[in-house]
Formats: structure tokens, sequence, C-alpha cells
């Protein structure tokens, strides 16, 4: 089976991953229906025996083509820095439909031999968006984007019936304004910066989450979601009075990876630190990309960016993780909280070392807003279930 | 300084780490053994790095290919100057070595400019240059072209009377170099001050306690150098 994959991936003639690697990364995938995958260990970060504290519908959306006329330039960093986020709820992909993106049910990072036997149905649903529907047309568009959110929310209410509660994981990884109304937004690849209706706000986003979340009855908290705004939000021209504040909301964390007119800092090549080399080469190694055919605009040269926050998401999992392993043993919780504070304090670490960063005397907020109890809920449990 | 046209539209200086043998292997476009695209301006910087700036394509953005463009116009003036006989006169040595400097710098500080622009673009999910940046490069071009094209003073040192609409405000001022590295030794200025020729941060100080200052670039070339500085917003913090 590993062979095949190799074979298909190479035979589809776009990525190119080193032959070497075929054997080493996917290890537990079954089949591959197009050569989108999802890499879930970086080599000097891996997460080994951490699974998802609870049954888990993802989507994942790293938007890096534009269209022409934009206002705004194609990167591959979003799909990249979505792939890596995905990795880290997903061992591997099992994809579905030939560029449009991995639509993967999965086992998450625990092979399914150490799940638990008496869950009805233990897999997760995590789906990756990083191009749009196929053939030529490389851009995710705006429709595509509230479809899959919609079948997002349709799937998690789905897992909650079958497994009792379920968590909505939400990413997103895309170029973002502050818009004149002090709304922050994202921009889909059909958007442009001159026409905010073309835009998606949080707020929408969020209120879409609000609305699945209401299916918790009085004292429950069967539903749940984490939110991950992964974009800038700076400001065209004038910067708005009163830029909009989240409220925590019940059921949901929301994670911001900038605040108003901040913008959010890829990390590059040029920023690699020694223990990094190894993120750097995969990404330049082209992780994730469909065929040449399907990759738009940009993709024709390696890539080597992607979203700070993925990264530090990775690599203080892994950290936390371990620590965890040999501090404590057995199966141990990394709840909301642990998460957000070592990724962010990972984050943090790494936007210290962007030079450009410092030369323009910009900072970056990574933020979270969240009930206590939302908060102190587990999100990964080190050393297995059961175990 | 323009040294033609190279590259894939990133900034060049340190080695790239994934071997290019191994990407020869895999059939890998590898940005180092890549035909230099026609569409791509590169401009070599003060440090000796070159910057790359993309005409065409995804990572072309319009007001940076006008800069660079601006930039290589620039360079060709330098180059000319440079060439032109040397002046017997001691004095006007000096002062046309000292233009010539001025605007150099003017010119490496552009490029750097457009550079952290560009990084904000390629680097951030703004996916567009930093305004601020792009201003400060504009500023930059600007004032090495005034250089290039003013008649040199007759000493390097020349009489200016900078002045200010803002009410019973103090001037201090400093090098753009210096305001550049972050530097807080700003000097007071009185009127009629003669100065070296040069490019100036100044600074107004209003009388009223609490109120922000403002700063504005000053380009002290002409013999007298007369400006007045008005606030056309709100000041700076």
């Amino acid at each position: 089976m590993l062979r095949r994959r190799c074979l298909a991936l190479l035979a589809s003639g776009g990525v190119l991953p080193l032959l070497s690697s075929c054997t080493a990364y996917y290890g537990e995938t079954t089949t591959v229906g197009s050569p989108i995958y999802i890499r879930s260990n970086v080599p000097d970060c891996p997460v080994k025996d951490v699974a998802l504290a609870e049954p888990t519908v993802g989507l994942f959306i790293g938007i890096s083509n534009y269209q022409p006329g934009a206002g705004v330039i194609s990167t591959p960093a979003h799909f990249i820095g979505a792939s890596l986020f995905a990795g880290i709820f997903s061992r591997a992909g099992e994809l579905t439909g030939p560029s449009a993106y991995a639509d993967a049910r999965l086992t998450d990072i625990i092979p399914t031999s150490r799940l638990p036997k008496t869950s009805a149905d233990p897999s997760n649903v995590v789906r990756v968006m990083g191009y749009g529907s196929g053939g030529s047309d490389a851009l995710i568009r705006r429709a595509a984007i509230l479809g899959a959110l919609a079948t997002a929310i349709a799937d998690a209410e789905k897992m909650r019936q079958t497994q009792g509660r379920v968590r909505l994981v939400i990413y997103v990884a895309a170029h973002g304004l502050l818009g004149a109304d002090g709304r922050p937004s994202f921009l889909p690849g059909d958007a442009s910066v001159d026409a905010p209706s073309t835009w998606i706000a949080y707020g929408d986003v969020v209120d879409a989450v609000k609305a699945f979340l209401a299916g918790n009855a009085p004292g429950e908290a069967t539903h749940s979601a984490l939110l991950i705004f992964d974009t800038c939000q700076n400001t065209r021209g004038a910067a708005p009075s009163a830029p909009a504040r989240f409220a925590a909301t019940p059921g949901l964390v929301l994670v911001q990876s900038a605040a108003p007119g901040q913008y959010a800092w890829h990390w590059t090549a040029s920023a690699t630190a020694d223990q990094h080399v190894e993120v750097v080469k995969e990404t330049r190694l082209g992780l994730g990309l469909p065929p040449p055919e399907a990759r738009g605009d940009i993709h024709r040269e390696l890539a080597s960016t992607m979203s700070v926050l993925p990264l530090a998401n990775q690599c203080a999992v892994a950290a936390r993780a371990k620590a965890l392993k040999a501090q404590v043993g057995g199966r141990q919780v990394i709840s909301v909280q642990d998460w957000f504070e070592a990724t962010k304090t990972m984050a943090d670490d790494y936007l210290s070392q962007i030079p450009e960063m410092q030369r323009l005397g910009r900072t970056q907020q990574v933020s979270m807003v969240a009930t206590d109890a939302d908060a102190a809920r587990p999100l990964f449990i080190v050393g297995g279930p059961g175990t | 300084m323009n040294i033609g046209s190279r590259g894939w539209g990133a900034k060049r200086g340190k080695p790239l780490v994934f071997p290019i043998a191994v990407c020869a292997l895999l059939g890998v476009a590898s940005p180092l053994s890549a035909k230099p695209p026609a569409d791509t301006i590169v401009l070599k910087g003060g440090t000796g790095d070159t910057v790359e700036i993309s005409t065409t394509g995804p990572f072309a953005d319009p007001h940076a290919t006008q800069l660079a463009q601006d930039i290589q116009a620039l360079d060709q003036q330098i180059a000319k100057m440079r060439k032109q006989k040397a002046e017997r006169d001691p004095a006007a040595a000096e002062v046309k070595a000292e233009m010539l400097g001025i605007a150099v710098d003017a010119r490496d500080d552009a490029l750097s400019e457009l550079d952290l622009a560009l990084a904000v673009a390629r680097k951030t999910s703004a996916g567009a240059l930093d305004p601020d940046a792009v201003a400060r490069a504009d500023a930059d071009a600007r004032a090495a072209k005034t250089v290039l094209s003013s008649r040199a003073p007759s000493s390097i040192a020349v009489t200016t009377s900078i002045s200010t609409s803002v009410t019973d405000a103090t001037l201090h001022y400093m090098s753009a170099q210096k305001h550049r590295q972050r530097s807080t030794e700003w000097s007071s200025y009185s009127d009629g001050e003669r100065m070296r020729i040069g490019r100036y941060v100044f600074r107004v100080n209003p009388a009223r306690a609490g109120a922000p200052g403002y700063e504005e670039f000053v380009l002290v070339i002409s013999d007298p150098t007369r400006k007045r500085l008005t606030p056309m917003q709100a000041p700076n913090p």
C-alpha cells in the first residue's frame, strides 16, 4: 500500500516529496485519491501519543490563491499552515476529489487499535480546504467556504447524535482586513479588498457557530467549538474608531492570531532558527500541494513560508505532551487553556525572531476569548484514551 | 547598482538550505538553478543584499514596480554623476561628494523601505505592501532625485530657516539615518542655524504639556533652506 501511494504521488506529476519520505510519511494511511496529503509530524516537533479529547469535526481553510485584481498577492503560506494545523487533528488524510480538498475520515493521532472499543464511531472528520473546485479553478470562493462551514456544522451535529458530544474546530488562514465598520474579516479567493461585501466577517462565522452551540440543552455542554482566525487585521485607509470585540460565549473558544490593526506574520526560510531547519526543508518540498495544473498562480516554486500559529501549535503540543509524559506519565490532559498558553508562548518566541517585524516596530498579539469553564475543558489527551 | 534581472521574487543573501542536487534529482525547480525571469527587477542594496521585485504575476504590485523603476532611474543618474569630471576647487569637490553621498544614502534607504514594504506583502496575511514603509520609500526616492537635480551650494554648511505653524512650539532635529536607527538624541534647533547639507527629521514639540509631538522629514540642500512645518492631520504620538 505504501508503495502504491508513492507511485500514485509520483505518477500524478504534481507533488514531489522526497522518495524516502514516502515510507516515512504514510505509515498508517490506506488509500489515496489525490496528491493532497496532510503531514502531522514535523520532524523536529513530532506529536506522539496525543489524542483528541472529544469527538471532533474539523474544517481547516488555507486560502492561498487570489484572483487577479483582488488587491492582495497570493501566498502559499496559508494552505501550508492549514495543512500543518490539520495535522494535529489527524494523522493523515483519506482523500476525496481530484484537487478540491482533502476530506478525511480519520482515526486521529492514535492508531485505531488503541482507540476505545466502546466508541460507536471513533472517527473524527477533518476537512482541509486549500484549493477551489478543481480543474483550472484554484480559487476557494466565498460560496464554497460558506458551504463548507454549513457542511462542517451539519457533520458536527451528526457526530453529536452518534457520539453524544462533539467539538467543532474551524481554522482559517487567509488575508484579512479590519473593515471600516471595525469588523475583522478574511478574504476568500474571489474577494476584492475594495468590496467589503466579498469578504467574510469573523462575526458571520461566529454567529453560525453560535447557532450550532444553541443545540446545547440548559446545563449541558454536548456541543463545543474551537474557532481560530489566523489572519491580519490591518486596515486600508483610516482605522475604525471602535474595532469589534468578541464577548465570551458558553461553548465557544475563539482564538485570534492578531489584534485590530496588526499583521499576522509568517515564518519563512529567512527567519529559520537552527532547530527548525527541518520544518523549512519540508515546506520547501511543497507540503500538501495539489498537481501543478490545480495550483493557480502560486506554488510554481518551492514553498517556504507558513503562518506562525500552526507551527507554534505543532511544536507547543509536542513539547507539552513530552513534558507531561516525562514528568507525570500515564494518561494526562492538555486543557484548552494549557494548549493556548503553550501555543502563544511558542508563537511569541517565533515572532520575536522575525527581523522585518522588529524593523517595523510592530507587535502581534495572539489572544483567546473563552469562559473559564470552556478554557478548562480537555482538548488533547496525552498517553491516549484508555491508557 | 541595478544588477539586472534574475531569481524568483525574494530577498537574497543567505544560502538556501535545500540542496540543489536533490532538487534536480526530484525534478523540482530550485530557486538557485532557475533561469532568471525577465519580469523581475533586481536591485542591490547598500549592505550588499539584493532585492527582487516581480513586475508581473501573483507577487507583483504596481506601486512596488514603480518604486523599483524610480530607483533604477536614480542608479543611472548616480552612475552618470560619478563619471563627471572632478571639481578643481576642493570646497566644490567636497560639496559635490557630499551631495552624491546624500543621494546614494537616500536611494539605499528607499530600497530598504521598499524591501520592508514587500516583506509585509510576502510574509504576512496582509497580502499588500505596508503603506508606512511605502510612504517612506517614496520620500527617500524623492529626496535622492531632488539632491541629484539640485544646484550645489557654495559651502557644505548652509543657512536654514525652519519654522512651524504650531504656536509656541520648540523644534528639535536629528539626521534621518539616526532617526531610522530609533535614536532618541534630538538636537535643539534655532532659527537661522547653519546646518550641514543632508537629510534630517525635525520634531515639533508643542508648548502645551501632554500635547503630542509631530515629526517631519526635511531635506537641507539649498542655501538658504526654508521650510514651514505644518501638521496636516492629527500629530504623531
